[in-house]
């Protein structure tokens, strides 16, 4: 378990055993098997691992954002200026929402009102948290849409998000999220959707704004190059469970858990421009509505042994502040 | 803009037109001498012939409809064979309780079909949910004549909390016209907030699970402006879709309960009218009801692109 920074004055977020189901008709699926980690102020975090694994679900648990019905964060604690936010009341919670944790998410083209501008949208993130006239409301939107970099912002106040690109609307989801200059800002794979030119621009935005603003910034990617590219610690998440915890340049150099290994052996590498084929890691992603016995990676590891498909791994530090949860870690970082 | 309000504006003539050949036929299509009909068992040839001669049946047909139209579009909607006034006059002496009625119907069933369309789509399939499905089966169902006279039974002769029948003017005070309106109001409001509710939930529970609403959520906004301001207006076009049809069939409602709670307005002109076969009443009437049709129809196709900037037309 990785203990040495969590009471620390300047962790911001505290997750500890984070439990999160979600309740189909006949089944329950553990989407977050207990997860621990801390955000500090003003870092960058990135949290990878592929589609399903619960990168979003934790995002969306740590602002109560899941859908009621189906979904229910049942166990753990999210510390965040000494109280918990699983216990705030609705009314609390809100109050936090957007003001001190903002979020983006991964589609610009929907994730906007199509029947209201974008100035509004921006002016309302404002008006809920400050008591500001209408007019402020909209210059603080103006504002933060030069702050963005979108052209022409007294026009674009006037907008409507159909008559924008998707590169466009991401800013304006970013001036959204920074209106009231949070605390934490969670981007959940805010290029996903973007092409690879817009991708490298709003990332960059990203990250001068972050560092203007001292804004800490939790980045939910399932990109290694981003991770790399933006973040100073990363979370590698595997089927609801985190698997690995370090620095980006020590995850990068020596990987201390098989699934981080094989996630950035089937990264494409340009700089040797080879035509290969990439490899990839075989087997699928179990299952998350059937309990899983060992370790969750076990049936795909190259490294598993007995030990592996028996008991389910901790965490544990293999070197300061660079923590995996793997029997083997030693071998798979001396491999 | 420009273009599609007069665009619009031509076909609206052109329904009208077509309407006012149907409306026009109408007297002259009925089975037997209209004159004849109109004149009663016991009238003598001379009587007929001075109907045949009021009513301009002796011209040709085409003579006679264009002798109709030019009247219509100078405002002369012709004269009731039997109160012997002009259709307009009779028409704005019934004028004020139908428009009582109708307004305080639109406004109680817009208001209460949205809010609780809104509430129902928000817990849906909890309590409210169910009452609505409950209600709107009831709403539907049951014909106003009918609740109508169940709330006169209970509130009227039962408890005297309310006036059994009737109309007051406003003129005469704003309590006393309230209170012969709240019966007839409830009772044709009921279908029509089933009607609206069923339609707003459907509308609101597609928009609840959009994207945009958890950014919403995301921002910190309250329950009640996630629900009102960001979802309603997402929502809002099938909703003013389904204002407008109500509107629209008010007209048929409004006859029934100004029957029912002997109030003395346009329906029970018609009414009145259709058992005399006063057919130039019936006709003015329904051109102007006509009218009134095909320009709430324009009012909400307009009313669509303040609902949704996206509607180019």
């Amino acid at each position: 378990m990785q203990m040495q920074n969590t009471s620390g004055d300047n962790v911001l977020l505290d997750v500890r055993d984070l439990d999160t189901h979600f309740y189909g008709e006949e089944s329950v699926t553990r989407a977050l098997g207990g997860i621990s980690f801390h955000v500090n102020r003003g870092e960058t975090l990135g949290i990878v691992g592929e589609s399903g694994c619960g990168k979003s679900v934790t995002a969306l648990s740590i602002l109560r954002l899941l859908p009621k019905l189906t979904a229910k964060t049942v166990g753990g604690e999210i510390r965040f200026h000494g109280s918990d936010l699983l216990k705030l009341s609705e009314r609390e919670i809100r109050k936090i929402r957007g003001d001190r944790i903002a979020m983006i998410f991964q589609e610009p083209m929907t994730s906007l009102s199509p029947v209201h501008t974008v100035g509004h949208q921006i002016a309302e993130a404002v008006q809920i948290h400050t008591k500001v006239s209408r007019s402020d409301a909209l210059e603080r939107s103006r504002e933060m849409l030069r702050l963005v970099r979108i052209a022409d912002p007294e026009r674009r106040l006037y907008s409507y998000p159909h008559e924008m690109s998707g590169g466009m609307r991401q800013r304006v989801m970013i001036a959204m999220a920074l209106a009231c200059s949070p605390e934490l800002l969670i981007a959940d794979e805010p290029t996903t959707a973007l092409d690879v030119t817009m991708q490298a621009q709003i990332l960059r935005l990203i990250i001068d704004l972050k560092q203007r603003m001292g804004t800490a910034v939790m980045f939910i990617t399932h990109d290694l190059g981003v991770v790399a590219e933006t973040c100073q610690r990363v979370i590698v998440m595997y089927a609801g469970r985190i698997v690995e915890q370090a620095d980006v340049l020590d995850l990068f150099a020596r990987p201390a858990h098989p699934y981080t290994q094989g996630l950035m052996r089937s990264m494409p590498d340009r700089r040797h421009g080879r035509r290969q084929r990439l490899p990839e890691i075989p087997g699928i992603v179990p299952s998350l509505r059937e309990p899983i016995v060992g370790c969750s990676f076990a049936p795909r590891c190259p490294f598993a042994i007995d030990i592996c498909r028996e008991k389910a791994p901790t965490m544990r530090d293999v070197r300061p502040s660079h923590a995996a949860a793997c029997w083997r870690s030693e071998e798979v970082l001396g491999a | 803009m420009g273009g599609y309000v007069c665009r619009r504006l031509i076909s609206a003539i052109g329904v009208m037109a077509v309407v006012g050949v149907f409306i026009f036929l109408l007297l002259r299509l009925v089975p037997g001498d209209a004159a004849a009909m109109m004149a009663g068992n016991n009238a003598t040839p001379q009587e007929v012939a001075g109907i045949r001669e009021q009513l301009g049946l002796n011209e040709p047909l085409t003579v006679q409809f264009v002798q109709w139209a030019l009247g219509i579009l100078s405002g002369n909607l012709g004269s009731s064979i039997f109160a012997g006034l002009p259709v307009l006059t009779l028409v704005s002496q019934r004028i004020e309780p139908t428009i009582s009625l109708s307004i305080l119907t639109m406004i109680v069933s817009v208001t209460g079909g949205i809010c609780f369309g809104i509430f129902a789509a928000w817990r849906a399939g909890g309590f409210v949910d169910r009452m609505l499905t409950a209600f709107s089966a009831v709403g539907y169902s049951v014909p106003v004549f009918v609740v109508g006279y169940f709330l006169t039974y209970c509130f009227s002769l039962g408890t005297r909390w309310l006036p059994v029948q009737g109309y007051v003017s406003i003129g005469q005070g704003l309590a006393p016209w309230f209170v012969h309106l709240v019966l007839p109001t409830v009772a044709l409001s009921l279908s029509y907030i089933a009607f609206i509710a069923r339609i707003t939930r459907a509308s609101m529970l597609e928009v609840l699970s959009e994207d945009y609403m958890r950014t919403a959520a995301a921002k910190g906004a309250s329950t009640y402006a996630m629900l009102f301001h960001y979802a309603l207006k997402n929502a809002a076009a099938p909703i003013l879709t389904v204002i407008g049809l109500s509107f629209a069939y008010l007209i048929g409602g409004v006859v029934i309960t100004e029957t029912v709670f002997n109030l003395p307005g346009i329906g029970r002109l018609v009414v009145d009218a259709i058992n005399n076969r006063d057919y130039p009443v019936i006709q003015g009437v329904l051109i102007l009801v006509s009218g009134l049709y095909v320009l709430i129809n324009l009012a909400v196709d307009l009313a669509y692109r303040l609902v949704d900037p996206r509607i180019r037309y």
